[in-house]
């Protein structure tokens, strides 16, 4: 038998570590959804083989591996394996088929019911009968259908292909799956220092759920953007930043549509920051005396369970993620560049004066070239183990919990790594807390600087 | 009759458009359609004397010309032939603006000139920070700018091949002409210059009659037309540094006043003038910073910001030498203009005298 698996021993999905050999009680434990993606997953190997004429005769339990964080099932051993003999003429049986698929709907029920499965000729039985099936509860939608395609090879329900399993479960996923919400609290402050007059900071967010065909659909925005040079200029250009950002985005979404943006979120984050340090150039030729300044520029979109991220300047965006925090953009400052020389400021006062000169921000004198707008810093992509480059195109996935903070200088130069810790821990389920908390912290400080501070937590 | 909302979108041409953000249309974010002229998006006409190979990236910058300014635009150091781009934070910091100047000589001998104050230039393991000093560079060198480094690769192309190009791409204009130049040379592209009127040079602006694109000029009666000659199809990195209404070029004879610079110039009378519109982007002539109208005649070097041109009218010698260098200034490390820059980079406003109990933290 092993000699018929020579050669398609690439075809078996090599599981990663965290996956363990199939246990019953891991199943479980697995969360619907999961489970769902994990079955998804394991047609797709089987239906591998079923397009290169192979049959598996049968996936047993003991075949699989099961990644309990993940849900995902991997084929591990395929022992039975063995080409079909007249597969160009007469493809696979409906036998064959129903051999390779019947596990799946033993695993759905299991995990869906959790009990065990009651075998195949109850089943067959139990599902003649409405009234047993309600009885048994047996009433999850799609899930009664799932089952019954996997349950026999004969008769009307009979699967012809595979494939018909990957739409059962597609239906049995929008039936389970999370919608998510994203919950916002932002507060912008003066501050009170006493020089400083006006508030140069702004930020924005736009929010849309939507409930479209059978899909619950949430998307958002939201950016911080902290003022430079002048009195009113750089109050001028934030407020200017936040609107234009806000309105392209509000463009792409109308031209787009939130499925698109989802597929490509840090493309167009990047490319709404490009837009707006475009728009804030324009408003400084035509309005020279009254636009001098600049402004930084920290966005963040999400859209479903992705996001991505546009960032100019020393403002910057937080993950927190099952505690931890996770810093998503590098400050645009002149000690990170010394940083990366290798070299050390001779004084405290001059490091100070380093972490406060910006080296990149939307200048209402030039525009930014798109090359020059990042996406996330190159130590968040390493800690999320993917390339830095494939981040800022396609985005980085978000989970229910996450929290997300978008803070000016006057917050994160302020409050303590200890301090942010202890305000997340406390209010990690309030966002407008968890913000006007930061707000209050930074302004005990002595800190000369207006203080903005967003928090978007993912529900 | 309804009109689409989206009648304004212009078709995009996929293939010259190809950005840094994908398949996204950027049209659609701003509202309203610049003009892509894909003339100013072709391969350069001209074949390359060398390159220079940045050794991390692996981005290849081609030398077109046989001298060249190379390095950083800070506007007011003045223009630079080679902005070097793909470049890391921390490469740029210690970049000048211009870093060097490369030259090819008659005798095909490529050397380097270090420019900039504050930084160094290594060649091989020799390390200069002198100014105006050649440096002979030969093929594989190891070219350190700062602290980015390149390897130097001649092309076989000779000199007088070049030359022989060169002057053919020139004398295909019919009308005196200004050409775009790239990486040291005329690349291909020319604005022609009319002999009865003005001729406005700037980026596409965003529409004036439209209410869901908010512009400058909204709350103004005076609506700025489009210029006459539209840039936004440069390059980004190119047309970052050109004005939505930059300069305006007229034939000399259209004004009366005869100006000094004309009577220098008695040899070669003046064909154009100059005059800079914006105060943001700079506009130089022969690398001199202009504020005002300026003469422009053949053979002279138009920068609107960093984009050269160069002006030929037909029937009159091709020269390709370039004019002399003024040497630059101490770069102050920062964006955007002087002006800016007086109030730039610090976030915060130097406090003045205050109680020092405000500064200690508590």
């Amino acid at each position: 038998m092993t000699s018929t698996l020579a050669g398609h021993d690439e075809l078996l999905g090599t599981p990663p570590p965290s996956a363990e050999p199939f246990e019953d009680e891991n199943w479980a434990r697995v969360g619907r959804e999961a489970a769902v993606n994990g079955l998804q997953h394991l047609v797709q190997t089987i239906a591998h083989y079923h397009r290169r004429g192979m049959e598996l005769r049968g996936v047993h339990r003991q075949d699989l591996a099961l990644d309990a964080a993940t849900g995902l099932l991997y084929l591990t051993e395929a022992p039975r394996l063995r080409a079909v003999d007249d597969f160009s003429q007469r493809g696979l049986s409906a036998e064959s088929i129903w051999r390779d698929a019947r596990l799946i709907g033993e695993l759905a029920y299991e995990n869906f019911m959790g009990e065990t499965y009651p075998g195949g000729h109850q089943m067959a039985a139990l599902l003649q009968e409405r009234a047993t099936m309600a009885d048994m509860g047996l009433l999850h939608p799609g899930l009664p259908q799932l089952v019954a395609a996997c349950v026999s090879p004969y008769g009307d329900l009979a699967m012809l292909d595979i494939a018909e399993l990957k739409d059962a479960l597609e239906q049995l996923r929008r039936e389970v799956v999370h919608p998510i919400i994203y919950r916002v609290g932002a507060r912008s402050t003066v501050g009170n220092y006493v020089f400083r007059r006006n508030n140069q900071d702004s930020c924005a967010y736009l929010v849309m759920e939507s409930f479209i065909g059978s899909t619950p659909q949430s998307i958002g925005f939201f950016c911080v953007a902290d003022g430079i040079g002048g009195i009113r200029d750089g109050e001028r250009a934030s407020a200017l930043a936040a609107r234009s950002a806000c309105r392209a985005f509000g463009r792409a979404l109308a031209h787009y549509g939130g499925e698109e943006i989802a597929k490509h979120p840090g493309d167009f984050a990047r490319a709404i920051v490009h837009i707006t340090s475009q728009r804030l150039a324009l408003q400084g030729e035509f309005e020279p005396d009254k636009n001098r300044g600049g402004t930084t520029f920290t966005c963040l979109i999400l859209a479903g369970t992705r996001a991505g991220v546009g960032h100019v300047g020393d403002s910057r965006a937080v993950l927190v993620r099952d505690g931890e925090i996770l810093q998503l953009t590098c400050d645009h400052t002149l000690s990170s560049i010394f940083e990366a020389l290798g070299e050390r400021a001779a004084t405290a006062e001059e490091a100070g004066k380093n972490g406060r000169t910006i080296s990149r921000f939307l200048s209402t004198s030039m525009e930014l070239e798109p090359a020059r707008v990042d996406g996330v810093s190159d130590a968040f992509a390493r800690a999320l183990g993917v390339e830095g480059e494939s981040v800022n195109h396609d985005g980085f996935e978000v989970r229910p919990e996450d929290l997300f903070l978008l803070t000016s200088d006057g917050v994160h130069d302020e409050v303590s790594p200890e301090r942010l810790q202890q305000l997340i821990a406390m209010h990690a389920r309030a966002p407008q807390k968890l913000a006007d908390a930061l707000i209050e912290q930074a302004l005990r400080q002595v800190g000369r600087d207006n203080s903005t501070a967003m928090a978007i937590r993912v529900e | 009759m309804k009109t689409s909302p989206y009648a304004w979108l212009r078709p995009r041409n996929q293939e010259l458009e190809k950005g840094e953000f994908g398949s996204i249309n950027l049209d659609v974010l701003r509202g309203w359609s610049q003009t892509i002229d894909p003339q100013l998006r072709r391969p350069h006409a001209l074949p390359a004397l060398a390159r220079l190979v940045h050794l991390d990236s692996g981005h290849v910058e081609n030398l077109h010309g046989p001298d060249l300014l190379v390095g950083r635009y800070y506007p007011p150091n003045g223009p630079v032939d080679l902005v070097l781009s793909a470049l890391q934070e921390h490469e740029r910091y210690r970049l000048g603006a211009p870093h060097i100047q490369m030259t090819l000589d008659e005798a095909e001998q490529w050397s380097v000139s270090h420019l900039a104050p504050g930084t160094g230039t290594g060649v091989g393991a020799d390390w200069f920070e002198n100014f105006n000093q050649k440096h002979l560079l030969n093929d594989g060198d190891i070219l350190t700018l700062g602290c980015a480094r390149y390897r130097f690769e001649r092309h076989e192309v000779e000199l007088t091949t070049w030359k022989r190009e060169c002057m053919a791409l020139l004398k295909k204009a019919q009308k005196p002409a200004l050409f775009l130049c790239r990486n040291g040379a005329p690349c291909g592209p020319m604005v022609e210059l009319l002999p009865d009127a003005t001729r406005v040079i700037g980026r596409t602006l965003p529409p004036s009659n439209n209410r869901m694109v908010l512009t400058p000029w909204d709350q103004s009666a005076q609506k700025p037309v489009q210029p006459d000659v539209d840039l936004a199809g440069l390059f980004p990195g190119e047309a970052q540094s050109i004005s939505f209404l930059h300069a305006a070029i007229r034939p000399a004879d259209l004004a009366g006043r005869v100006t000094r610079a004309d009577l220098d110039a008695a040899a070669q009378p003046a064909q154009f003038r100059v005059t800079p519109l914006a105060t943001r982007q700079k506009t130089f002539v022969n690398r001199q910073e202009v504020s005002e109208s300026t003469a422009l005649k053949h053979g002279d070097e138009l920068a609107l910001g960093s984009v050269f041109f160069y002006l030929h009218c037909p029937q009159q010698k091709v020269q390709i030498s370039r004019p002399p260098l003024r040497p630059p200034a101490l770069i102050d490390w920062g964006e955007g203009s002087s002006s800016v820059r007086k109030t730039l980079p610090l976030l915060d406003e130097p406090p003045p005298t205050e109680d020092e109990s405000n500064k200690e933290p508590s």
